[in-house]
């Protein structure tokens, strides 16, 4: 991708360590540009910081600028500058939004509807199937969700955002050329592939780092409209980014967990101070005032259960204009979510056995469908239509 | 005066001719054995000695050569004391040559006199029926071994001295009266039995399929489920084992001096259980003399690995080639061996270090990655070659109590395994294999006939879980053995769904 020559200069400001988004935005208030802060650095710049001056004096190299600029395009991610139009609007509204963004993917990151999703790295199996549910049906909707790439529930809120054929947004808090947790390539290649965006702050080749991930958090509820905290511990990152969500005024959401577990001590603590208890993705738009809500096409257990035995749902008020959560070119096939979900679409509902409605009401009480030993005594049925069934529903998409 | 006695030696388990020759002249007198003998062959100049002299039998003092021949082939372990102790007998002009002729002779000599029991008294005696031997003298400790053995003489006997009062017809030996196999095999019931499992359903649903279908299997679940116990109950729920297997595995654990005094023919499938500090060598075979490993004497029974990520990568490692080959190559500088290793893999691992990873209540401590970590110790490749996996969860209070129905009895399952593998050895009649686990992928375009239904599923699966070809193939096979279970020529949806769900287990929780 071609920069203008100022642009090259902000990369290479921006990527210089110990500066971060304020030294950045100082330095420009007071020079004009990038390149006149390029071209006059010397002595009586070190009002910014000794550390700073000295890490800038460091990366004053025209070598290691050049050779940064290559690294960018060598791992196909270009870069969104603040006053580009492909920049989310939203974080431009906090405290120090970064600069420039290393996007690697979707370049245009500007979606209307972006919640973030996160929690434990530790998560139950009951905190992990409301994530795939809820990352579902926000992206089968047709908002974009955002999470950290971590393992556990942003794993969880990533893939079931790809398997849904919807959008997602990775937030790394190492270069985009890096792949952290390491187990977590191949959903990087999906994410990619179906149009989504993987995006840091950090120059390509930057390490995860401990430090780096208070910053990328501020990111991921910068970039959203609210944030969804499914569980975390006191002193978690998940509680971290909630608790920026807070200060940038955006909405908190929280899922409430079992009273006794430490994961969902700080959340129920937020809900009392304030922060809004959801059960599902239609509670959290409808908060938000957003027209649209999950179709109970193709969907998750919950709906579909919904659908069978309840009479139908009540829809959110269509008050507001309908947000365009920008519609792109039509997303490639991703490669999971294509026979299970073609059959799920040939197949009604309603053609559920009764069997295999006795299995989905085992799974909805609570029992994690992995459990099959315990399916087998609730249900009465023997362990082999037991497994068989669950084969039958995992296929056609009703559970996992 | 020159005398020849035949004895056999054994090449591992394959047995070959050795001639005893002792050449025997007046002069100082001297004793030298030659003929490669190893030290325990060298030792049994003394051992003979005391043992003719203790039992009552003395011989002239003369110049003594013993060669044991062919004479480029290795003589290991103190089976040849006995035919060492008649060709002297002979050499010294004690007894007649033709006391001996045809006739062929094994046996450890304490120094009293008496036999002990020989390693490989098995293959002896199948090999002395291949030679036409006149008879087969071995010690009485191999009686039993050898119950089954027809259509050639065979002389069990305790002492040396009985040995030549049979031989100068002083004191006649009768040979042994051969008895069925099948009286042997009503041994009795295995220690283990499924009927004191409670709950596990999953677990032993799928013990049974791999016991039908010859699978391997990976059990995971926290400490303390009862993985252990499961896995000790396959042997009472396999079927049995056929007269030829029996004396293959026999034979194996004859050679390598695993049977007991006195034992008997195994008829029951072995299951070996090596702890996890096994060495790969212990594992394959090899050493010195290449000797078999845990693998072999596992052969046409099961191989149960407790704590798999806790034995060494390399002795894993090892493993891959012969399950799947159903025979190890065991090359040494000495020696050069083949031993069969067709098993069924049974292995168990906790689902982390600490053990409780994806149980309910949080109650897992490792720190993130580690699980991961500790999973990865145990390779992609080797995974790969399990057919199934299966979860075995934390066992609840309730189950335990009297108050809960008695599960179903090892017995009961058994019957439905063996029924199931008649109709496996009725389809693969003269193809060179036996189950389904040994079905290759050519065949199973043949073999494995799929309804529409069950082919729909299959790609609708395989594309949802990402599969691979080999996955794909090992589902396959499993649904094949399913359908064998219910009786159904034909792989139907159903049988597919839930060989899927063995697949995917660890994936998905």
């Amino acid at each position: 991708m071609k920069y203008s020559r100022e642009q090259y200069f902000r990369i290479w400001l921006s990527s210089v360590d110990g500066i971060g988004a304020s030294g950045f935005a100082r330095l420009i208030a007071k020079y004009g540009s990038a390149e006149i802060v390029w071209e006059r650095f010397g002595e009586d710049m070190r009002w910014i910081g000794e550390a700073a001056w000295k890490k800038m004096s460091d990366a004053h190299n025209r070598d290691r600028a050049t050779e940064l600029i290559a690294s960018v395009d060598r791992c196909g991610a270009s870069v969104v500058f603040m006053d580009d139009d492909e920049y989310p609007p939203r974080l431009r509204e906090i405290a120090d939004p970064p600069p420039l963004l290393y996007v690697r993917g979707r370049r245009d990151i500007s979606d209307e509807w972006c919640i973030g999703v996160v929690g434990t790295r530790q998560p139950s199996a009951y905190g992990l199937r409301m994530t795939r549910q809820i990352s579902g049906d926000l992206a089968r909707s047709g908002a974009c969700v955002v999470s950290g790439f971590a393992r556990g529930i942003d794993t969880a809120a990533h893939t079931a955002a790809v398997d849904a054929g919807g959008r997602t947004i990775a937030v790394l808090g190492s270069g985009v050329d890096k792949v952290y947790p390491p187990e977590n390539v191949e959903l990087l290649e999906r994410i990619l592939i179906t149009d989504g965006s993987v995006i840091s702050e950090f120059p390509p080749g930057t390490e995860p780092r401990g430090a780096h991930f208070p910053m990328r958090n501020r990111l991921i509820s910068g970039v959203s409209r609210g944030a969804l905290m499914v569980e975390g511990k006191e002193g978690s990152g998940a509680l971290h980014t909630v608790s920026s969500a807070v200060e940038q005024n955006r909405e908190v959401f929280i899922l409430p967990g079992p009273a006794d577990s430490p994961n969902s001590a700080p959340g129920h603590r937020l809900a009392r101070e304030g922060a809004r208890i959801v059960t599902s993705a239609v509670e959290i738009l409808e908060d938000l005032h957003a027209a649209r809500i999950p179709q109970p096409k193709n969907s998750s257990l919950g709906e579909a259960v919904k659908s069978a035995k309840a009479p139908p749902k009540k829809r959110a008020p269509k008050s507001k204009p309908e947000p365009k959560p920008e519609p792109g070119p039509p997303l490639p096939s991703p490669s999971a979510n294509t026979a299970g979900q073609r059959l799920a679409a040939l197949e009604p509902r309603a053609g559920l056995s009764a069997n295999q409605a006795r299995i989905l009401e085992a799974v909805q009480s609570g029992i994690p469908p992995s459990n099959v030993d315990r399916i087998v005594e609730f249900t009465g049925l023997s362990v082999q239509d037991v497994n068989t069934l669950l084969t039958m529903l995992a296929v056609k998409g009703i559970i996992q | 005066m020159f005398a020849r006695v035949m004895s056999y030696g054994l090449d591992g388990v394959e047995p070959f001719e050795v001639t005893v020759e002792v050449n025997y002249t007046g002069g100082v007198p001297s004793f030298d054995l030659v003929g490669l003998p190893d030290t325990a062959v060298k030792e049994s100049k003394d051992r003979v000695r005391s043992a003719l002299a203790n039992s009552g039998l003395r011989l002239t003092p003369g110049r003594v050569t013993v060669n044991l021949g062919p004479a480029s082939v290795r003589k290991c372990g103190s089976l040849y004391d006995l035919p060492i102790a008649l060709a002297m007998m002979v050499g010294s002009g004690q007894m007649e040559p033709e006391a001996v002729n045809g006739m062929m002779f094994v046996g450890e000599l304490a120094l009293d006199g008496t036999l002990r029991q020989a390693p490989g008294a098995l293959s002896g005696a199948l090999f002395a029926r291949e030679r036409l031997a006149a008879a087969l003298v071995l010690p009485a400790d191999n009686a039993r071994e050898v119950a089954c053995v027809d259509r050639v003489p065979l002389l069990a006997a305790s002492s040396l001295r009985q040995v030549v009062d049979h031989l100068t017809s002083r004191a006649r030996i009768e040979p042994l009266v051969p008895v069925p196999y099948e009286s042997l095999r009503a041994a009795a019931p295995s220690a283990h039995d499924l009927r004191h499992v409670r709950g596990q359903y999953e677990a032993k649903r799928a013990l049974e399929i791999m016991a039908a279908g010859g699978h391997n299997l990976l059990m995971i679940g926290p400490p303390g489920s009862g993985k252990t116990m499961l896995a000790r109950c396959l042997p009472g729920i396999l079927p049995d084992m056929s007269f030829e297997e029996a004396l293959e595995v026999t034979r194996i654990h004859s050679a390598a001096g695993e049977l007991r005094a006195g034992g008997a023919m195994l008829t029951e499938r072995p299951f070996r259980a090596p702890h996890h500090s096994a060495s790969a060598v212990s594992l394959v075979g090899g050493g010195r003399d290449a000797s078999p490993g845990e693998i072999t004497f596992a052969h046409h029974g099961v191989l149960f690995l407790d704590e798999l990520p806790e034995y060494s990568s390399h002795a894993l490692e090892t493993l891959r080639q012969p399950l799947e080959d159903g025979f190890v190559s065991v090359t040494r500088a000495r020696a050069h061996r083949v031993y069969p290793s067709r098993v069924m893999l049974a292995a168990a691992m906790n689902p982390c270090k600490c053990g409780y990873h994806g149980e309910e209540g949080g109650r897992c401590k490792c720190p993130p990655g580690d699980v991961q970590r500790y999973r990865a110790r145990v390779s992609g490749p080797l995974l790969n070659r399990i057919d199934m996996r299966v979860r075995v969860g934390a066992v609840h209070v309730e189950d335990l109590s009297s108050a809960a129905p008695p599960a179903e009895s090892s017995e009961a399952v058994r019957q439905r395994v063996q029924a199931a593998r008649d109709r496996q050895r009725k389809r693969y009649a003269g193809s060179g294999i036996f189950t389904n686990a040994q079905l290759d992928s050519s065949m199973i375009g043949k073999l494995c006939p799929m309804s529409a239904d069950a082919d729909e599923l299959l790609l609708a699966a395989a594309a949802r879980y990402s599969l691979t070809p080999r996955p794909y193939f090992r589902i396959i096979k499993v649904s094949r053995t399913i359908a064998d279970l219910a009786g159904s020529d034909l792989i139907g949806e159903e049988h597919v769904a839930e060989a899927v769900r063995y697949r995917m287990l660890d994936e998905a929780r």
